[in-house]
Formats: structure tokens, C-alpha cells, sequence
């Protein structure tokens, strides 16, 4: 499979699957309404760099909410707050005072459960991240456009009609034009919150084998409520319920012989 | 069988309680849609009456040569502006050139007035005293003489003499003009040297400006006087054919009334009714021919003026010492070109006018559309021209829109997107209240305080860049536009909120996602969003602005004309009128059914179409746009 | 990757300190607009304010200026005393004065027309359009909307005529003052019910045993019902489309659940659908009330007066139904109108301040009471109801 890969330039690519952390949550607790509530209570979790780690467990039960952290997307709600803990990525706590969260996302990309590319063309889609840094070129961009297109196997399909509008496309290829849209402005940490779930299967299986390629070149974090897709993708399983994390472990240890009776339970299909 | 859902209840004539509230319901509904209907049926049956009565009053006056005459009447007005121009300019630059010498004659003439009167017995004493022998009443007579011009030039106060106060700041002058005064014989009525002398520098200075002054005003003087002359003859006309119109008419009411009168009074009416000549049709061709033969007359009028009037201008003095004299003069300067254009082609149709040619009806229809003239209060005509109402309207709509546009959207985009929650909370409610305030309210703030506040504030010399300024009026286009952009705000914004809320959130998400900051999420993916809905807000607006009528009827001043093309941008800062203030203007004034009523429901004809078609053009908006994203 | 030093570098500090700027002076700068609106709101207001209050109160008991409330308008006399002192006076106090001190020295006399006295009349008059406009939009208006959203048929004529009506709402306000005036002022086909039928403008009259009066249809000339109901016409496209509103918001289920217990068709309406639009259709509707009982122009030509001495009822004819068809065909002052006419109408002159400053504080604080009421009713409203 790899070797179908571009070449990547060493400079610029991370290496791959090291046992280094890439990000360090330290007895995280996390609250929507001023910490009136906690709705992620002490979560203490290291995500190794070069791999790929699902987030899985019930609805409700905060996985979602705990990737948003990670690129300070709750910051949109006026009344979040981190109540205790830190996040680390890439060593710095990126809730401290001199973090600007515009920088941090350049680093953590984001791919959302619907797929939501801007009614604007392909082409502005995905240059879309580096315009707003500023970049003009013009052949930077179009390098930039057609190396992402190309990496997240979109670039066969749309070549020849980049400047149509990106919502004429089938829903797997926007959300294909979404992971290349985020990984246009080159993120080390491509978090993925449910990006299947709104497709059919084959387009979900497309996707899968992307995330498989993209796990090369990125750290990828993927929330998924899809406990199979879960064991094809990722590396590391962390299951969480009811705002805590229950168990987190290499994923055939989650799925073969967790060592919590929630655990096992939410596997075999008991309940959620 | 069936009989478990038969329907049950009773019957009123044949229909059951349900189909009776049922018609209740649909009745009114009926009713409001009918309403809905007369309401345009109304208007264009009004409307459209217009034309044939309008098409007929065109007939007249092109048979009667009122149309002739009107041209030589637009003529000589326009003359009279550079006339009343130079006039202007030419005192503005002798207060500014010769303030001191000016203020020396004029005050001279007025003490010398001043003099006469107060000493009319002691100017007859020594009148007689002079013309007597006797010395020692004569020196009687001088010495009174001399200590009544004592008392008086002690008693004198500068601020009466010098009514316009020209020798405030030369005190000098006035203690001379006082000191000859002491000397003044009122028999030999001698005028001191230095006020001579001031008579004589100003008439020198001034020579080339009165030189040119005379001969511009001049040059129209052939054309004034045929003016006087036609517009007589015309007006009889047209008295003459509404006396013809009601011809029968009177014969038949002086004869009723005659039935019941006896002897001489009879006889007298009789008389009188015989007198009135019942014809079948006016003798225009007669009538008219001293307008006909005029026509040479005219084109030589014409010639004369253009002639004049050139080197009258080309005589004016290029420097001047008076800013407002030299701005006058470049007026009358940049003004001849247009004129002279303008008077050779009224000549040109003048002398095409033909008493027996068709007005056609179309023509009649383009003459209310595309007319440049309003006149309804003369006694001389009716003219009925949409263009300076429309123009007016317009232009209001679009200083409105200029200010109210980039308020709304911003305000908009800022409580939508960037205010904090409490502001949101706050400001949107406060700018919807806006949309309470009565127009009646804004327009009298705009006529109390807005037109005083811009007229002062344009009167600073570090905004005289803005054109326009310092402005004339107090109430102008600019003060109307100002306020109708406050009063469109609130429909702007409301639909512009309305419509960056429907942004999909998953939008905005993304491209925070993608590290853009707040406000470029904004600028370049919310805003392009919603642009369509923007754009139809817009247009509401717009549509909300043109309707507008009190603001307008109040405080855009009311002076019905098209815009002075040549002044730029500062026909902002002129008075104008507009279609809706037209209608509230005249409509209580004119009687049901006639052509004025007429006119003024066509007006209003033009009104519902425009607001009508900027509705549907925002729905076609937001219909197309809106699934395009 | 060269391990990162973490505690020296910070790798998403702030950048681009460019973009910041930007981003606040742009951000600053829709801010200055939303407060420049705000603050030509708070000048306007707080100026009308300013200057009309002073009219309303007075420094001693009873605080409040009753005489500006209950008095009619009438002419402001101006006059310098022989001390040289500026005396202003209502009309009838004039005429007292002058009758108690004939040799009193008047001096500069001037009067001014419609700028004295009180506001009882133009009052009145609004509160009388009001009540004949509520009464007409508001039962044909829900009736209307209640009739084309839950029994007529969906389909292109329905749209049609949703379409037509939302148009209509936007057409100027002077246009509907044509309309009235065309229609319910000129045109012959309104009956009134007089003793005196005005022969030359009637249609055809019937006269109406025993007593000596006559239906006559002769139209209303310019009225209250001709002014009122002009606005009532106006304030139906606004009616309809929010009275509709409200009863779309009502969901679907609570329809099916009601036919689907054996009510008919008006038991649904009356049992499952009007109790939640109520309080929508009420609020929306005192809206659109206060909305056009604000405008001036309609009202203009169709039954607005400068001046009158009495008030309807006083000036009212007959008896029982003639008497209410006088009273109802009488012009009547308005308060916009009145505002108009001592703002637009009389040359500018001091004297004339208080009656303006006056009339449009109290204009404005009704309008922009009831706005607020209606506004507030709704908010509430909307938190109760929610499903």
C-alpha cells in the first residue's frame, strides 16, 4: 500500500511511529456551564505520535467533547471551561495564557462528522487554509491544492473540475474534500470526529483506507461510535463512559481482553 | 350498515355547522383578498385616466400656442439667472473692493437725508436770510445754521447712517464725513472732495463689471419684451376658449333667468344672451397668428442675446477680491455653453411649432414619464413631468442606502458574530425599537435639529472639502437622506442577522478548524454565505426608503427640479421633492377627478409598481442564490 | 523532528501580530457602526425627551401638565406687556384677560393657529382610528389567515394569493392613503345614516320608516371610518402573514392527535390550534397596530383635520344610530397628523416649541410603549411555549 505513497520530503514529514507522546492529557476535567457540572471528570491520557487512536464509548459519554478540547474548538461556547488538569501537545499546555488557539488548530486539523466543505469551489476549499495564512502565490497554492487532492485520493476525480462548486460532489467525496482541506495547511494532529457517520459503506470504507494512508505523514485521533471501524483503523482504543475514561490500551487489548467489566460489556454489545 | 359514521347535527339551509364556520373563515378571507385587489384596481382606474385628459390638455396648448411660448418663457428665464448672477456678483465684489468708499457715499447720501429733514425751518431761515440784505440776520441765520449742524453731527449715530455698517473699521472716514458735515451749506449743496473722490475711485474700479453688467443684462431685454408681449396674447386665448367651452351653457342660463323677468330687464337679457355666439369650433388658426408671425421676432430675439450675453461674458473681469464674486462668475462662465445649446435648440422647436399639428398619444404618455417639470400652482399651465420627483426620489433612496448599508451589515455582522452575549442581548432589541419610532418623529427631529446641526457643522472651513458644503439650505436632500438611512437600519439589519444566522454552524466550525481566525471566518465564509439574503435585505431596505413619505415631505425641502447635473455631487446639499411627498403635498388640495387628482394617482401607480417589483426581485433573489449554496 | 524544547519554545504562540491588528480594528470598526446607530437613536429620543417633558411636568403639585391632556387645541396668543414682558396665552385665556382688563396694553400681538391649548382632541382622534382599524384588521385578519392556513386548499392558488398579500405589505403607506381616499372617501358606495342625505353625492338613499332619516349611500367622506378602516387595510398583509406564522408554529401532531380522538374539524381548530397561536397572533397583531397607528400618511387625506373646536361626540347630530353614524363620519384631529401640522404646516417660530416638543414626546412614548409591551409579551410568550 505504501508503496503507491508520494515520497514525502523528510524534512517536513514527521517520522512515523516512534513511541514518542504527542499529546498529554493531565486529569483533564472539563465543563460546558462554568464547572457548574463536569462533563469530562479527571482524564489523565497519553497519545503516542504517528499513530492513529479511537476515542469510543456511548453517546454522551464525552469523547466528542474531549477531541474538541484538543484544538480548543469549545472555546465557541462562552460558558466551557477547563476546571482542573492540562492538555499538552507537543509539550506545550495549550490552555496557558500565551497559546494563540489560531495557531494551535494550523497544528490540529480538524474533520467533522457531516461533512461540511464551504459552498465555494474545490479549489477555494482547499486552499481555503492557507489563504487565510496569508498565502497569495498563486503556484504554491495550486502545488498545495494538488498534492492534498492527491493524498486524500480526490485528485483522479476532481482534476478536471476544480473550479466547480465543492457541494456538487457525492457526500464521500466531500468529506474526502474535507480531510484534504485540513490537511492543506500541512497539521501534525488530524482529529476526526465521527467522519463516517453520515456516509454508506462503501464511501466509509474509502475513508478508512485514507485514514490508513494519512497515519504515515499525521497523528490521527478519530472518535468513531463504530466499534469494528474502530478495530480496522486505529492502534490505541480509549473507551470512555459518562464523562470518564474507563479503559485505554493498544486496540486488540480493548477489544480482545479489556481488563474493565464496562469495557467488556460496551464490546460485546451489552449496551450503548 | 354504514350508519355508525353518518354525519350528525343539524342542517341550516343545506349545509352543516362545519360548512358554515367554515364559509365564516373563508368569507373574511374573501373579503381581505378583495380588499387586497381594489386596492389595485382602484389606483389604475384613476391612473390610467390620466392620459386621455392629459393627452387633451397637450392639445390645447399646442393650439392655443402656449406651447410656442413656453419655449421663449424657459428662454428668458434662463437668461434671467445670468443676469440675476452678475448682479450678485458684481455687489459682491464692490462691498469687497470698495467697502470704505462705498460706506463713504452711501452714508454721505444718508446724512445729507438725515440733515434735510431734521432742518427744513433752519435751511428756509437762511434761504431767506440769503436772498434778504440784512447782514446781521444773516449772520443770525448762519450762526443757527451752523449750531444746528453742530448738535446734529454730536447727536448722529454711526449704526443709523451706515445701515450696513461698511465704516466700522474706518472710523477715520466717518469723523471726515462728520467734519464736512459741520461745513455743509445746504444752499450751494457742494459734495466734499474726499467723498467725491470716493465716488469717482469706485465707479473707476468697477467700470469693466458694470461695462459687462449692462451688456448682459441687455441682451435679453428683445426677448423679455416679446415674452410680455406673447404670454398676453395667449393667456386671452386660452380664456377665450374656456369662455366658448361654456358658451351654451350661459346662453341657456341667462335665458332661463330671463323667463322670469319683465320689461327692460328682459329685453337686457335677451340682448346679452344674443350677444354670446355659440361656435363649433374655436378660430385657432385666427387666434394664433400673431404668435405665428413672432416666430422671426423670436429668432432674432435669440440671435441678439446669444451675441450679447457672449461678449457681455467674455467682458467680465477675470480677478476678483471677493471668493463668492469669483465662484459666481465661473458659474456664469461654465453656465453659457449648456445655455446657449440649450436656447438654440428651444429655438430650433419653436420655430417647428405648428397650432394644427397631432400631439400624439404616446407622446403624452412619454411627457408625464420622461418630463423634467412638475407645475401645478401656476395660473399660467399645468405641466405634469415624473423626472424631478423621481430623480429626487432616488437620489434620497441612495444617500439613504450609502449610509444605512455599511451600518446595518456591519452592526449586523458584528451582534451576530463577534459581540459578546450580553451585547447581543442588548443591542439587538435596542436597534429593532428603532423601528417603533414613527417616521413622523424622525422627520421632526430632522426639520427642529438635523437641518440646523448640518447647516452649522458645514459651515466649518475644515469640512468645506465634503462637496456640497457650506450648504444653502437647511432642508436638503442630504438631511432627509441621513434620517431615512437611520429609519431603513433596523429592516437591513434584522434581515441581514436573520440571514448570517442561517449560516450553517458546520461552516464556521470548519474554518476555525482550519486555523482562521474569528474574523476571517467571517469575512470569508459566513458573509459570502449569506450574501444573497444580504443582498435581498438591501433591496427591502431600499424598497422600505422609497416609500417613505413623512421624513421626505418634511425635511428634503420641497423645491420641485431636477438636480443641477453641472454642480457634481453637491446636489445632494440642494433641496428636492419626491414622488410619495408630492402626493402628500397636493393631494388635499386638488378636487376629486380632475387631472391634477389624476396625475397624482398615477404618481402613486409608479410607487406600488416600484415597491412591487423590488419585493419580487428580492424574493428572486434569495430563490436563486439560496439554492445555488 | 528535532525533540521539541518545549519549555523555550512555545510552538503556537502568536505569529502574526499583523493579523491581529487587522482583525481588532476591523472588528472595532463594526462595533463603531452598531454604536453610531445606537447612539442616533439615544440623541433622537433623548432629545425629544429633553425638551417634552418639561411640557408634560411642571415643578409643583400636581407634577403633571393635566392642562396639556385635557384641553382642546386652539390659537397661541403672543403679546408684550407695557413692562416690555413676553406674555404667551391660550386662546380662551386670552379672551378672559381681555375681557377682565379692557385697558390692559398689548403690544406685538401674534397668534398662532393649533399651537395652544392641549392634545385632548388630536387624542382622541388617534385613539378613535385605532379602535375602528383594531376591530376591522384584527377579526377579518385572523379570521383570514385562520381560513387559509388550516382550511383552504395547499396548492398553486394559495401561494398565489400567500404571495400577493406579502407584497402588499411592502407597498409605500402613502399609496394606501390614495386607496382610501379614492375608495372609502370619494366613492359613493358607503351608506351613512342621516336626517339631511346630501342629494348631489349620493348613490341612491332609502329612506327609513317611521323615523325621518335616510340610509344614503353618499360614501364617508373624509372620516374616521374612511381613516380607520384605510389603516385597518394596511395592517392586514401584516396581520395575515403573522397570524399565519403563529398558527404554522403550532405542530402538526397536535392536529392529528385532536382529529384523531373524533373532533371535527373547528373542535381541532378550537381546541388544538388557537389556544397555542393565541399568544402569537395577539402580539404579532398589536404590533402591526402600533406599526401603522404610527403613520401619518394614510391618514392624511382620508380623515385627518387640522383643527377642531369639539371633540366628536360634542359635535355629533341626532340620536341613537344617527348620532353614531355623525360621530363616525366626522374628520378628526390625529396626533401625528397634529405634529405634522405644527411642524411642517406654521412657520418656524419659538412660540410654537412647547406644543411640538410636547405632542411628539407623548406620540413617541405611546408608539414606543406599546412597541415594547407588544415586544415583551412575546418574549414571554415564546419562553412559556415552547414545544
Amino acid at each position: 500500500m505504501s508503496d503507491t505513497l508520494p515520497i514525502l520530503d523528510s524534512a517536513d514529514a514527521p517520522h512515523i511511529a516512534t513511541n514518542e507522546t504527542i499529546i498529554n492529557i493531565d486529569d483533564l476535567s472539563f465543563s460546558y456551564d462554568l464547572g457548574k457540572t463536569n462533563t469530562l471528570r479527571n482524564i489523565s491520557l497519553e497519545i503516542p505520535k504517528g499513530k492513529v487512536t479511537a476515542f469510543i464509548g456511548p453517546s454522551g459519554c464525552g469523547k466528542s467533547t474531549l477531541l474538541r478540547c484538543l484544538n480548543r474548538m469549545n472555546d465557541l461556547v462562552d460558558t466551557a471551561k477547563v476546571t482542573t488538569g492540562k492538555i499538552n501537545i507537543l509539550g506545550q499546555d495549550i490552555n496557558a495564557s500565551d497559546v494563540d488557539a489560531i495557531e494551535l488548530r494550523k497544528h490540529v486539523g480538524m474533520v467533522f462528522q457531516k461533512y461540511n466543505p464551504f459552498p465555494k469551489s474545490i479549489y477555494e476549499n482547499v486552499a481555503y487554509g492557507l489563504r487565510v495564512q496569508g498565502i497569495k502565490n498563486k503556484s504554491i497554492l495550486d502545488q498545495a491544492v494538488e498534492e492534498s487532492l492527491q493524498k486524500s485520493a480526490l485528485w483522479s476525480e476532481v482534476k478536471d473540475r476544480l473550479n466547480d462548486s465543492a457541494l456538487g460532489l457525492s457526500g464521500g467525496q466531500q468529506q474526502r474534500l474535507c480531510i484534504a482541506r485540513t490537511i492543506a495547511v500541512k497539521p501534525q494532529i488530524v482529529l476526526m470526529d465521527e467522519p463516517c457517520s453520515a456516509l454508506d459503506p462503501i464511501a466509509t470504507a474509502r475513508i478508512e483506507e485514507l485514514i490508513a494512508e494519512l497515519q504515515q505523514e499525521f497523528t490521527i485521533v478519530i472518535v468513531t461510535h463504530n466499534m469494528q471501524q474502530a478495530t480496522r483503523v486505529s492502534d490505541r482504543t480509549a473507551f470512555f463512559y459518562l464523562g470518564e475514561l474507563i479503559e485505554y490500551a493498544d486496540t486488540q487489548v480493548i477489544f480482545g481482553n479489556p481488563s474493565k467489566k464496562q469495557t467488556e460489556d460496551y464490546v460485546s454489545g451489552r449496551f450503548g | 350498515m354504514a350508519k355508525h359514521f353518518q354525519r350528525k347535527g343539524q342542517r341550516l339551509l343545506g349545509l352543516d355547522k362545519q360548512s358554515w364556520i367554515k364559509g365564516f373563515f373563508g368569507s373574511n378571507a374573501g373579503l381581505s383578498i378583495v380588499v387586497l385587489f381594489l386596492i389595485c384596481l382602484f389606483l389604475m382606474i384613476e391612473a390610467f385616466r390620466f392620459f386621455p385628459a392629459h393627452h387633451e390638455l397637450l392639445k390645447v396648448n399646442r393650439q392655443s400656442g402656449q406651447e410656442f411660448v413656453d419655449h421663449i418663457i424657459d428662454e428668458a428665464d434662463g437668461y434671467q439667472e445670468f443676469v440675476s448672477y452678475t448682479n450678485q456678483a458684481y455687489f459682491a465684489e464692490y462691498d469687497e473692493r470698495f467697502e470704505k468708499e462705498r460706506g463713504i457715499k452711501d452714508s454721505w447720501g444718508a446724512l445729507l437725508g438725515e440733515i434735510e429733514d431734521n432742518g427744513e425751518d433752519q435751511i428756509e431761515v437762511l434761504e431767506e436770510a440769503r436772498d434778504g440784505d440784512d447782514p446781521a440776520v444773516l449772520e443770525k441765520a448762519e450762526a443757527e445754521w451752523k449750531a444746528f449742524l453742530a448738535e446734529l453731527t454730536s447727536e448722529v449715530d454711526r449704526a443709523e447712517i451706515d445701515s450696513f455698517n461698511r465704516l466700522e473699521e474706518y472710523p477715520e472716514a466717518w469723523n471726515d464725513l462728520l467734519k464736512s458735515a459741520l461745513t455743509y451749506d445746504p444752499i450751494e449743496e457742494e459734495t466734499p472732495a474726499f467723498v467725491a473722490d470716493a465716488i469717482k475711485t469706485q465707479e473707476e474700479g468697477m467700470k469693466s463689471f458694470t461695462e459687462a453688467k449692462t451688456e448682459i443684462t441687455a441682451s435679453g431685454r428683445a426677448l423679455k419684451d416679446l415674452r410680455a408681449k406673447l404670454v398676453k396674447i395667449t393667456a386671452q386665448i386660452a380664456e377665450d376658449v374656456e369662455l366658448d367651452k361654456s358658451a351654451a351653457d350661459r346662453k341657456a342660463a341667462i335665458l332661463e333667468g330671463a323667463k322670469v323677468l319683465e320689461g327692460e330687464a328682459r329685453e337686457a337679457a335677451l340682448a346679452e344672451a344674443e350677444k354670446i355666439v355659440i361656435r363649433d369650433e374655436f378660430p385657432y388658426a385666427e387666434r394664433v397668428k400673431p404668435l405665428s408671425e413672432s416666430k422671426e421676432n423670436h429668432e432674432k430675439a435669440a440671435a441678439e442675446l446669444r451675441e450679447k450675453l457672449t461678449t457681455g461674458i467674455a467682458k467680465l473681469p477675470t480677478k476678483f477680491q471677493s471668493d463668492k464674486a469669483a465662484e459666481l462668475v465661473a458659474k456664469i462662465r461654465n453656465g453659457r455653453e449648456p445655455y446657449l445649446k440649450n436656447l438654440d435648440r428651444s429655438v430650433q422647436k419653436a420655430s417647428e411649432w405648428q397650432f394644427d399639428e397631432k400631439v400624439g398619444f404616446l407622446q403624452s404618455i412619454a411627457k408625464f414619464f420622461f418630463g423634467s417639470k412638475w407645475v401645478t400652482n401656476s395660473s399660467w399651465t399645468e405641466v405634469y413631468g415624473l423626472g424631478p420627483l423621481f430623480t429626487g426620489s432616488i437620489m434620497i433612496s441612495l444617500i439613504a442606502l450609502f449610509v444605512a448599508v455599511p451600518l446595518s451589515i456591519g452592526a449586523a455582522i458584528y451582534v451576530n458574530r463577534l459581540a459578546t452575549r450580553r451585547e447581543q442581548t442588548l443591542i439587538k432589541p435596542s436597534i429593532e425599537m428603532i423601528q417603533a419610532i414613527p417616521s413622523i418623529v424622525l422627520g421632526f427631529f430632522g426639520i427642529m435639529v438635523l437641518g440646523e446641526v448640518l447647516q452649522d457643522l458645514s459651515q466649518r472651513p475644515f469640512l468645506s472639502w465634503i462637496p456640497g458644503f457650506p450648504i444653502q439650505d437647511r432642508l436638503n436632500a442630504l438631511n432627509a437622506g441621513l434620517l431615512l438611512g437611520l429609519m431603513a437600519v433596523p429592516t437591513i439589519f434584522t434581515l441581514c442577522e436573520d440571514a448570517l444566522n442561517n449560516v450553517p454552524r458546520a461552516f464556521s466550525e470548519a474554518s476555525l478548524a482550519l486555523g482562521a481566525s474569528k474574523l476571517q471566518t467571517v469575512i470569508r465564509v459566513v458573509v459570502p454565505s449569506a450574501i444573497s439574503g444580504i443582498l435581498a435585505a438591501v433591496l427591502l431596505g431600499l424598497g422600505r426608503v422609497i416609500g417613505e413619505t413623512m421624513v421626505v415631505l418634511l425635511v428634503a425641502g420641497n423645491r420641485i427640479a431636477m438636480p443641477a447635473w453641472g454642480d457634481g455631487v453637491s446636489i445632494i446639499t440642494q433641496p428636492t421633492h419626491t414622488m410619495t411627498g408630492i402626493i402628500a403635498q397636493e393631494m388635499p388640495e386638488v378636487g376629486a377627478g380632475t387631472l391634477h387628482y389624476r396625475a397624482l394617482f398615477l404618481v402613486g401607480l409608479v410607487l406600488f409598481s416600484i415597491s412591487l417589483m423590488i419585493n419580487v426581485g428580492a424574493q428572486k433573489i434569495i430563490k436563486r442564490l439560496g439554492h445555488a449554496s | 523532528m528535532p525533540p521539541e524544547s518545549a519549555s523555550s519554545a512555545n510552538p503556537f504562540r502568536s505569529l502574526s501580530r499583523r493579523r491581529q491588528i487587522r482583525d481588532g480594528a476591523t472588528t472595532g470598526l463594526f462595533a463603531t457602526f452598531t454604536y453610531i446607530v445606537l447612539a442616533c437613536a439615544v440623541v433622537i429620543i433623548g432629545k425629544i425627551c429633553f425638551d417634552g417633558l418639561p411640557v408634560l411636568f411642571k415643578a409643583e403639585a400636581p407634577f403633571v401638565n393635566t392642562e396639556f391632556f385635557t384641553k382642546k387645541t386652539m390659537t397661541l396668543n403672543q403679546f408684550y406687556t407695557a413692562e416690555g414682558e413676553m406674555v404667551r396665552m391660550d386662546n380662551d385665556d386670552y379672551l378672559a384677560f381681555k375681557e377682565s382688563n379692557p385697558d390692559a396694553v398689548i403690544k406685538d400681538h401674534k397668534a398662532f393657529s393649533y399651537a395652544g391649548g392641549g392634545i385632548v382632541g388630536p387624542l382622541v382622534g388617534t385613539m378613535m382610528l385605532v379602535i375602528v382599524c383594531m376591530s376591522a384588521a384584527l377579526f377579518i385578519g385572523i379570521s383570514a389567515a385562520v381560513y387559509l392556513n388550516e382550511y383552504a386548499k395547499k396548492g398553486r392558488a394559495l401561494n398565489a394569493i400567500r404571495l400577493s398579500i406579502m407584497n402588499l405589505a411592502g407597498v409605500p403607506s402613502i399609496v394606501y392613503g390614495l386607496f382610501g381616499a379614492a375608495f372609502f372617501v370619494h366613492s359613493p358606495f358607503f351608506p351613512v345614516f342621516t336626517h339631511t342625505p346630501d342629494l348631489e353625492k349620493a348613490l341612491f338613499t332609502i329612506p327609513l320608516w317611521p323615523t325621518d332619516g335616510y340610509l344614503s349611500f353618499q360614501g364617508w367622506g373624509s372620516s374616521v371610518l374612511a381613516g380607520g378602516l384605510t389603516l385597518a387595510v394596511m395592517a392586514l398583509p401584516v396581520i395575515i402573514a403573522a397570524c399565519e406564522e403563529s398558527l404554522k408554529a403550532v405542530p402538526k401532531g397536535f392536529r392529528e392527535a385532536s382529529l384523531a380522538l373524533g373532533a371535527t374539524k373547528w373542535q381541532m381548530i378550537r381546541t388544538a390550534v388557537l389556544p397555542y397561536a393565541t399568544p402569537g397572533i395577539l402580539t404579532a397583531s398589536v404590533l402591526g397596530i402600533t406599526r401603522v397607528a404610527g403613520e401619518t400618511a394614510p391618514i392624511m387625506f382620508t380623515a385627518a383635520v387640522a383643527g377642531k373646536d369639539k371633540l366628536p361626540w360634542e359635535d355629533a347630530k341626532g340620536s341613537g344610530l344617527y348620532w353614531l353614524s355623525d360621530m363616525m363620519t366626522q374628520s378628526v384631529q390625529a396626533l401625528p397628523y397634529h405634529i405634522y401640522v405644527v411642524t411642517g404646516k406654521l412657520p418656524d417660530d419659538p412660540a410654537l416649541k412647547d406644543m411640538q416638543y410636547g405632542s411628539v414626546f407623548v406620540f413617541l412614548l405611546l408608539v414606543i410603549g406599546f412597541a415594547m409591551i407588544s415586544v415583551y409579551l412575546r418574549a414571554r410568550f415564546r419562553n412559556k411555549l415552547k414545544w
